[in-house]
């Protein structure tokens, strides 16, 4: 059974221009444990079809449903990794990855245990009390992942999480993130426009068509992890990928 | 780097030693120069006291006041679209012209004076804080929704961190502007209070002492600024968003 059912989904807002549809009669069915990617091209609607499953906007029309129920809003078992990584400066390590235990009022002791756990799973222990602003931009989102991981959470949503990051960072991030997906066995939705990083992570590859963003396919990834980017396979898939993107 | 942190320590604390040597120095010589001219020097800091306790109050009563209506009026698009030309439209008209109303309703004491201060101080508190509320990134604002952040937890941990640089700056604006009003406000109400001293002196003809007095207002302001708000100004900078 679907974990997350995306059903009949369009959103659309007003513009000087007047309406403008972002998003047509998206159907999507996430399974629990799945790595899911959202590709297309630029302004397709992958980041806001993202925030409508993580609850942040209304659709204009359809509904998200997460094991039977709507979402209606933000939710504890939804969480999510930003493109800008979104940590509060005025907290340090510690205490922006602690964040979601804080408000869903988790007892002080158990925060600090489970924090701490996190924080060494993604190679941040002797940081904990530094500022978002002595960390490069790889530290920043360790802390993001970590800070996505530490709640409650059955699926992780992230918005390019890679796409502000150095191309050797984001490769090491990458590999850890799957180290992560594979450990705790999360449900992750991933928004990409980076077709290797897609065929490299993914289990199912959705994309979606240029403004109004329709799902143009879904392509079921079948190589074996780990993935290997030389292998003449993986070329096939993204050549694939890349023919179907319509810029 | 531990040597570079020893190094800044040192120097903000020589700075601001230096701040409260010329600070006690400047006290000293002019409250002796008052003394020698005969002048109540009593009566001085007495007024000067009431002076900043007015503003000080009227500060605790409208800083909650402009921030908790700030955070109310932009829940909502329509009630920030309703209110905030309102406020706008509010805030230039001249706050003196309601001195002789409040004169006859609270009488010619602290009451007047402190809610004259409120209405002078709270538009650029509300405005700089509005403006801080506009400048938060929306991921950020994401973030603590998806991170379940709801409530009083949402205001202390982050919305009024969010705001505290903007909050910083429009209390240092409303401060001077509080001051300033203070002076004409004691003026004209009349009993005490450095206004009123001032007044007093410049009656009598007194130009020295008169000068003095302003001279001492000015070193005090300029003290008050130096050892409370530039230091949580500086402080502020952590908390801004990029």
């Amino acid at each position: 059974m679907a974990q997350l059912i995306v059903k009949n989904v369009s959103q659309s807002y007003e513009s000087e221009e007047g309406k403008v549809l972002a998003l047509k009669n998206i159907n999507l069915e996430i399974k629990e444990g799945e790595f899911l990617a959202l590709i297309g091209p630029s302004g397709c609607g992958k980041s806001t079809l993202l925030r409508i499953i993580a609850g942040l906007i209304e659709p204009t029309e359809g509904e998200v449903l997460m094991n039977g129920q709507k979402v209606v809003t933000t939710i504890p078992s939804i969480s999510f990794i930003f493109q800008n990584f979104a940590l509060f400066p005025w907290l340090n390590v510690f205490e922006n990855v602690a964040f979601p235990l804080k408000m869903l009022g988790v007892k002080e002791s158990k925060i600090k245990s489970q924090t701490a756990e996190i924080i060494k799973e993604v190679g941040l222990t002797g940081f904990e009390k530094s500022h978002p602003k002595q960390l490069s931009g790889g530290m920043r989102q360790r802390v993001g992942i970590a800070r996505a991981l530490v709640g409650d959470s059955k699926i992780i949503l992230a918005d390019e999480p890679f796409s502000s990051l150095d191309a050797f960072t984001a490769k090491t991030l990458r590999d850890e993130l799957l180290k992560i997906f594979k450990r705790y066995k999360k449900t992750i939705v991933m928004v990409t426009h980076l077709v290797d990083e897609a065929a490299y992570m993914a289990d199912r590859i959705v994309v979606l068509t240029p403004r109004p963003g329709k799902i143009e396919k879904i392509i079921q990834n079948k190589l074996s992890r780990p993935r290997n980017t030389r292998d003449s396979k993986f070329y096939d898939l993204t050549d694939e990928l890349t023919r179907i993107i319509h810029p | 780097m531990r040597y570079s942190h020893a190094l800044r320590k040192y120097h903000n604390q020589t700075h601001n030693l230096l701040s409260i040597g010329v600070f006690a120095l400047s006290i000293i010589s002019i409250f002796s120069l008052i003394f020698l001219s005969r002048s109540n020097y009593l009566v001085l800091t007495y007024d000067l006291l009431i002076s900043t306790w007015r503003v000080m109050l009227a500060y605790l009563i409208t800083l909650p006041l402009a921030v908790f209506a700030v955070i109310v009026i932009t829940r909502r698009k329509s009630l920030e679209d309703f209110f905030v030309p309102i406020l706008d439209v509010s805030q230039s008209i001249p706050t003196f012209a309601f001195l002789p109303l409040m004169i006859s309703v609270y009488g010619r004491g602290t009451p007047t004076i402190v809610a004259f201060l409120i209405i002078e101080m709270i538009w650029p508190i509300i405005f700089t804080t509005l403006s801080g509320i506009k400048t938060v990134r929306e991921e950020l604002n994401e973030a603590a929704a998806i991170f379940q952040a709801k409530g009083v937890k949402k205001l202390i941990y982050f919305t009024l961190p969010a705001l505290f640089p903007s909050i910083v700056t429009g209390s240092i604006v409303g401060w001077g502007e509080a001051w300033e009003t203070i002076v004409g406000a004691e003026l004209i109400v009349g009993k005490n209070g450095i206004g009123a001293f001032i007044g007093k002196t410049y009656d009598s003809g007194n130009t020295f002492v008169f000068t003095i007095t302003v001279l001492l207002l000015l070193i005090f302001i300029f003290t008050l600024n130096r050892l409370i708000w530039l230091p949580l100004l500086k402080r502020s900078t952590q908390f801004q968003t990029e």
